[in-house]
C-alpha cells in the first residue's frame, strides 16, 4: 500500500487531516483531552479583550501551547476589512504565526461569509505576507476569486457555523473539488457528525475544520476519536476509489455452475 | 498633569507624557497582549514609545478559545 498523500497547509505537511477548534467545550481538561484524541496537527484559537480580572487568559494560553500543535487564529467576529485586517495583524505578533482563518460575517442570521468583504481582505493580507485560509460559502466563483488572488487553501462551509446539518450542498463542493484540483479544499463548519466527515472526505476535500460537533457531544473524547478514525476512513475510500453507481441490481456472487434447484426448464 | 484615555471601554486617568506601554500597565495587562490604538493596531515594538493623548482609546487583546 503507498504511503498516505500528507495535508498541505502553504508548504506545511500534515499527516492529520482534522482541524479543530478550542471552543465550547464543557471544562479546560476536556478540550485538551479531546484535542489530543482527535489527532488534529491544527488548533483554531481567537482573540478578545483582556480581562485583567481573569489573569488575562493566560492560563487558555499556557494550555493551548503546551500541546504543541500548529496554531490557526481566526478573525471571528469581525464585519468589516479593517477589523479583520486588524485582527490578523494582532494574531500575527501574538501567536507568531502567519496563518490567518480569515473570517467576515456578512449576515448575523447564518454567520454567512460576506464574499465581497473576504475577497477585498484576502488580497490585502496575502499582500502583507499573510497565508490566508478564507472561510468561504461553497460559491464556485467566489473560490476561483480566492485562488487567483493566491490561496492555496479555501474553505467553504459545509452548512452554517454551530448548525451540525453536515454537506447541504455537495454538488457545489464537488464542483469546486472537480475545477480545482489543485487548491487545498478544507470544509469548514456545518459539520455535525462523522459521517458528515466521511462524505466530505470520499469526494475529495482534503480535510475537516470542526468544533462543535466535538465539543459539544455527550462525551466530547469519545467523539473526537470518531472523528478521527472517520476522516482516515473517508479519505482512504476517497484514494481507493468507489464504485460506480448503477440504477439496476446485480448479483456478487457467482451464478454460473450453481445447483439451481428452481430451475424450471430442466427436461 | 492627567489625561483621560479608555482601556477596553474603561475610563483611565493617567500622567501627561505616558506611553501606550505605561497605560496598559496601568490597566493591569497581563503579557502576552496585542495593542489598537484608536482602532489601529500598534506593534510591540512601538509600545513603550508611543505617546498617548486626551481621549486616547485602547484595547488590550489576547489569546481565547475559537473554533
Amino acid at each position: 500500500m503507498s504511503a498516505a498523500k500528507p495535508l498541505n497547509i502553504y508548504g506545511t505537511e500534515l499527516n492529520s487531516r482534522l482541524l479543530v477548534g478550542s471552543a465550547l467545550y464543557p471544562s479546560p481538561q476536556v478540550m485538551q483531552d479531546s484535542i489530543k484524541a482527535s489527532g488534529a496537527q491544527i488548533v483554531t484559537l481567537s482573540l478578545s479583550r483582556q480581562n485583567p480580572q481573569a489573569n488575562g487568559g493566560a492560563s487558555f494560553w499556557e494550555m493551548i501551547q503546551s500541546l504543541g500543535l500548529h496554531l490557526l487564529p481566526n478573525t471571528a467576529g469581525c464585519h468589516s476589512s479593517k477589523e479583520a485586517v486588524n485582527m490578523a495583524k494582532m494574531s500575527r505578533e501574538l501567536f507568531q504565526t502567519d496563518w490567518v482563518k480569515l473570517e467576515l460575517v456578512g449576515d448575523d442570521y447564518n454567520l454567512q461569509p460576506d464574499p465581497i468583504e473576504l475577497v477585498k481582505t484576502t488580497e490585502i493580507l496575502l499582500n502583507d505576507g499573510f497565508k490566508v485560509l478564507p472561510y468561504c460559502t461553497d460559491d464556485l466563483v467566489i473560490a476561483r476569486h480566492l485562488i487567483e488572488l493566491g490561496c492555496k487553501v479555501i474553505m467553504p462551509w459545509g452548512s452554517p457555523i454551530g448548525t451540525g446539518k453536515g454537506l447541504l450542498n455537495p454538488y457545489a463542493l464537488q464542483a469546486i473539488r472537480d475545477r480545482f484540483p489543485e487548491v487545498t479544499l478544507i470544509v469548514d463548519s456545518g459539520i455535525g457528525k462523522p459521517s458528515h466527515a466521511i462524505q466530505a472526505l470520499e469526494m475529495g476535500v482534503d480535510a475537516i475544520l470542526l468544533n462543535t460537533a466535538i465539543a459539544h457531544a455527550h462525551q466530547p473524547v469519545k467523539m473526537a476519536q470518531a472523528f478521527a478514525k472517520a476522516i482516515e476512513a473517508g479519505r482512504l475510500a476517497y484514494e481507493a476509489g468507489p464504485m460506480s453507481e448503477r440504477s439496476t441490481a446485480s448479483p456478487s456472487t457467482p451464478t454460473l455452475d450453481q445447483p439451481f434447484w428452481h430451475q424450471v426448464n430442466v427436461g | 498633569m492627567n489625561i483621560t484615555i479608555h482601556i477596553n471601554d474603561q475610563p483611565m486617568d493617567i500622567k501627561t507624557g505616558s506611553s501606550l506601554l505605561d497605560a496598559v500597565m496601568a490597566f493591569g495587562a497581563t503579557p502576552p497582549f496585542a495593542l489598537l490604538l484608536n482602532q489601529n493596531f500598534v506593534p510591540a515594538s512601538e509600545h513603550a514609545n508611543t505617546a498617548v493623548q486626551e481621549n486616547d482609546r485602547i484595547e488590550v487583546i489576547s489569546a481565547i478559545q475559537g473554533g
